[in-house]
């Protein structure tokens, strides 16, 4: 469970997060979505503790974030705008450096680091090193590392930006298996058909603020609109257009 | 478990990663081996080829007018390492064009001078703007100067007179060189080529870890594990010096392997440095490719690009080539507090010990000292920086 609540944070005299709150609840899969410039990745850089925020709380499992960052961080697996990886290194050994990192004992890093590669379906490109790899067999990796310590909570930023359709299934089938074992999950997304098939609760971002979350259905409803991008647009502001918005990446 | 021992197995952790990393980068690796093991081969080199010029330093006289003066030529021929050839037609153009270093010209009015007992003229040709000629001329004076004080000697016998009557002073000279100075700059090229791996060693490994890291976009994803940051740099920086000393003792172990497989004294030249020197040498350089390591992540973890960062190794790397040469021309060693300042006070040990000098024991410990705590300040200043968002988050 993840509880944001009046997020604020500046950038000299840019405000980038004015006033964010939302709750991401555990077994449910929770979209956070918010055209260009928004705040999502400011507000996702916050909650997993690497960023500070100038006023406000996120409250993980019971954690705060600021006050004990360490157990907020080993209990939640961070898909994060920046997602490289070392060039000469090997998917296995991408898992094991982070496995390692976050406490996974060794016995038990082995049956994960296996069941993520073939969950993502890395099992021939697991001892490769992935200086080659292409770009949806990168996102793979960096996704299979962000799980090895088989978080409670998953913070997923744009985590099918790029991908071809069936890598885009893989990662949706393992977002609704994560749901059913009663995890938080929060994402960031554009593509609205993925927003509309895997979320359960939608939280809408612009200008550093949520201006409004509910459900798929409730949202159509609140904004009298019959697909979810024409009430995106409707409740992001006239100015952006879903389709094409794109977050400058840092 | 205690918030010490995670951290320690979070440095350890990171260690092997970069490590592991850093040595799959065949090209960085062949790299730093080509810097260090051809160094001592070729200084080996240089030294046998500067050798085989002195002793080859016999040197052939061309004697024009020889007939005026066939004792001072008699007694030049017998000299050690002087030849008499017949002088050319031209002794002068020989000279200056190169054929021979140096020439002896006896005026016709020599020997009706000599037997008058008159100062008799002699004439040595020389090219004093080359070394060599210069050089022999030097010998040929001295040798002739000698054969002038024999003659004198003689006459005064001859007379009666005690020959110190003529010579009121005699001039001896003493050296007191250490024999270590005379070991064909080994004790300038040894401590320069620790120094350099030392410094050269680790950069490759600081400057990916920790600059390349971000700019691969892999640091925000090491930042969100459950890792102090202290932990983090910690592994990368030791990561980098472990590289940095196995460079260091590489060198020291060619370099032993070449001083020790070559005959100096076939060569005319004295090695006096025991296996013990050498190691000592080398084994007290590794505490400056621990500060320098700790220097360069923090140098890389700030900068904003590999350009950057390439200009500021430069700027460093100057610095400490200025510096180190103005300790081998200055005494620096008579200042107190400059042993316990990194590369200074291993530039010196190095130097004293391959001079013949024992340095005491506590020197090793403050110059070590001296360097372990300012690349532990290093390390705990890089480990605040990477806590800036503005680091971790610059584009």
């Amino acid at each position: 469970m993840i509880d944001v609540k009046g997020l604020g944070k500046c950038f000299g005299s840019v405000r980038a997060v004015q006033d964010v709150s939302f709750r991401a609840e555990d077994g449910r899969v929770t979209g956070l979505l918010g055209p260009n410039g928004a705040g999502k990745t400011t507000t996702l850089r916050i909650l997993t503790g690497l960023m500070s925020p100038d006023t406000g709380s996120v409250n993980v499992d019971g954690y705060d974030v600021v006050a004990d960052s360490f157990a907020v961080q080993s209990r939640i697996g961070v898909l994060p705008d920046s997602r490289g990886l070392y060039p000469r290194l090997t998917p296995r050994e991408h898992i094991d450096y982070f496995g390692r990192l976050q406490g996974v004992t060794e016995t038990a890093l082995k049956a994960r680091r296996e069941e993520l590669i073939a969950t993502l379906g890395l099992t021939e490109l697991g001892d490769r090193r992935v200086a080659a790899f292409s770009h949806g067999e990168r996102n793979k990796v960096a996704l299979a590392r962000a799980l090895v310590h088989d978080p409670h909570n998953v913070v997923l930023d744009e985590p099918t930006h790029g991908l071809d359709v069936a890598s885009t299934r893989t990662i949706r089938a393992l977002i609704g298996s994560l749901r059913e074992r009663g995890r938080c999950v929060l994402f960031t997304s554009h593509v609205m058909q993925e927003i509309s098939a895997l979320c359960d609760w939608i939280v809408v971002i612009a200008r550093g603020a949520v201006v409004a979350e509910g459900t798929p259905g409730s949202l159509l409803e609140r904004t009298g609109c019959d697909d979810l991008e024409d009430a995106f647009v409707a409740l992001a502001g006239a100015e952006s257009h879903a389709g094409n918005d794109r977050e400058g990446r840092a | 478990m205690t918030a010490n021992r995670r951290n320690l197995r979070h440095c350890w952790i990171v260690l092997k990663k970069e490590l592991m990393d850093g040595l799959r980068d065949r090209a960085a690796v062949i790299g730093l081996a080509l810097q260090t093991i051809p160094t001592p081969i070729i200084w080996a080199a240089i030294m046998l080829i500067a050798a085989n010029r002195m002793n080859s330093s016999d040197i052939v006289l061309p004697v024009a007018g020889g007939d005026n003066a066939p004792a001072l030529v008699d007694w030049l021929d017998t000299q050690i390492g002087v030849e008499i050839v017949p002088a050319p037609a031209d002794p002068a153009q020989s000279v200056r064009d190169g054929t021979y270093r140096v020439a002896l010209v006896i005026p016709a009015e020599f020997r009706e001078r000599m037997a008058n007992g008159f100062a008799a003229p002699v004439e040595i040709v020389t090219d004093s703007g080359a070394g060599a000629s210069s050089r022999a001329a030097e010998r040929v004076q001295a040798l002739v100067a000698g054969y002038g004080a024999e003659v004198a000697s003689l006459r005064l016998m001859a007379r009666g007179v005690a020959p110190d009557i003529g010579a009121p002073l005699r001039v001896d000279t003493r050296d007191v060189s250490p024999p270590g100075r005379k070991e064909g700059g080994l004790s300038v090229l040894l401590p320069m080529l620790l120094l350099w791996t030392a410094l050269f060693g680790g950069v490759g490994i600081a400057a990916d870890s920790t600059l390349g890291e971000r700019e691969r976009g892999s640091l925000e994803p090491l930042l969100l594990n459950p890792v102090s940051r202290t932990a983090v740099i910690a592994g990368k920086w030791l990561a980098s010096a472990s590289l940095a000393c196995a460079s260091v003792v590489l060198a020291g172990v060619t370099t032993l392997i070449v001083v020790r497989s070559i005959p100096w004294h076939e060569y005319g030249l004295q090695l006096s440095s025991s296996d013990r020197d050498l190691l000592v040498v080398t084994f007290s350089m590794l505490p400056a490719a621990l500060f320098w390591s700790a220097l360069v992540t923090l140098v890389s973890a700030s900068s904003r690009s590999q350009q950057q960062a390439q200009t500021r190794f430069g700027l460093l790397f100057m610095t400490v080539a200025f510096t180190t040469l103005a300790s081998f021309l200055f005494p620096f060693a008579s200042v107190p507090w400059l042993s316990a300042v990194p590369i200074l006070s291993q530039i010196n040990l190095s130097v004293d010990v391959l001079g013949g000098a024992h340095p005491a024991i506590y020197r090793y410990i403050v110059a070590a000292a001296g360097s372990v705590i300012l690349a532990l300040v290093l390390v705990a200043a890089t480990a605040r920086l990477l806590r800036r968002e503005t680091i971790v988050f610059r584009t």
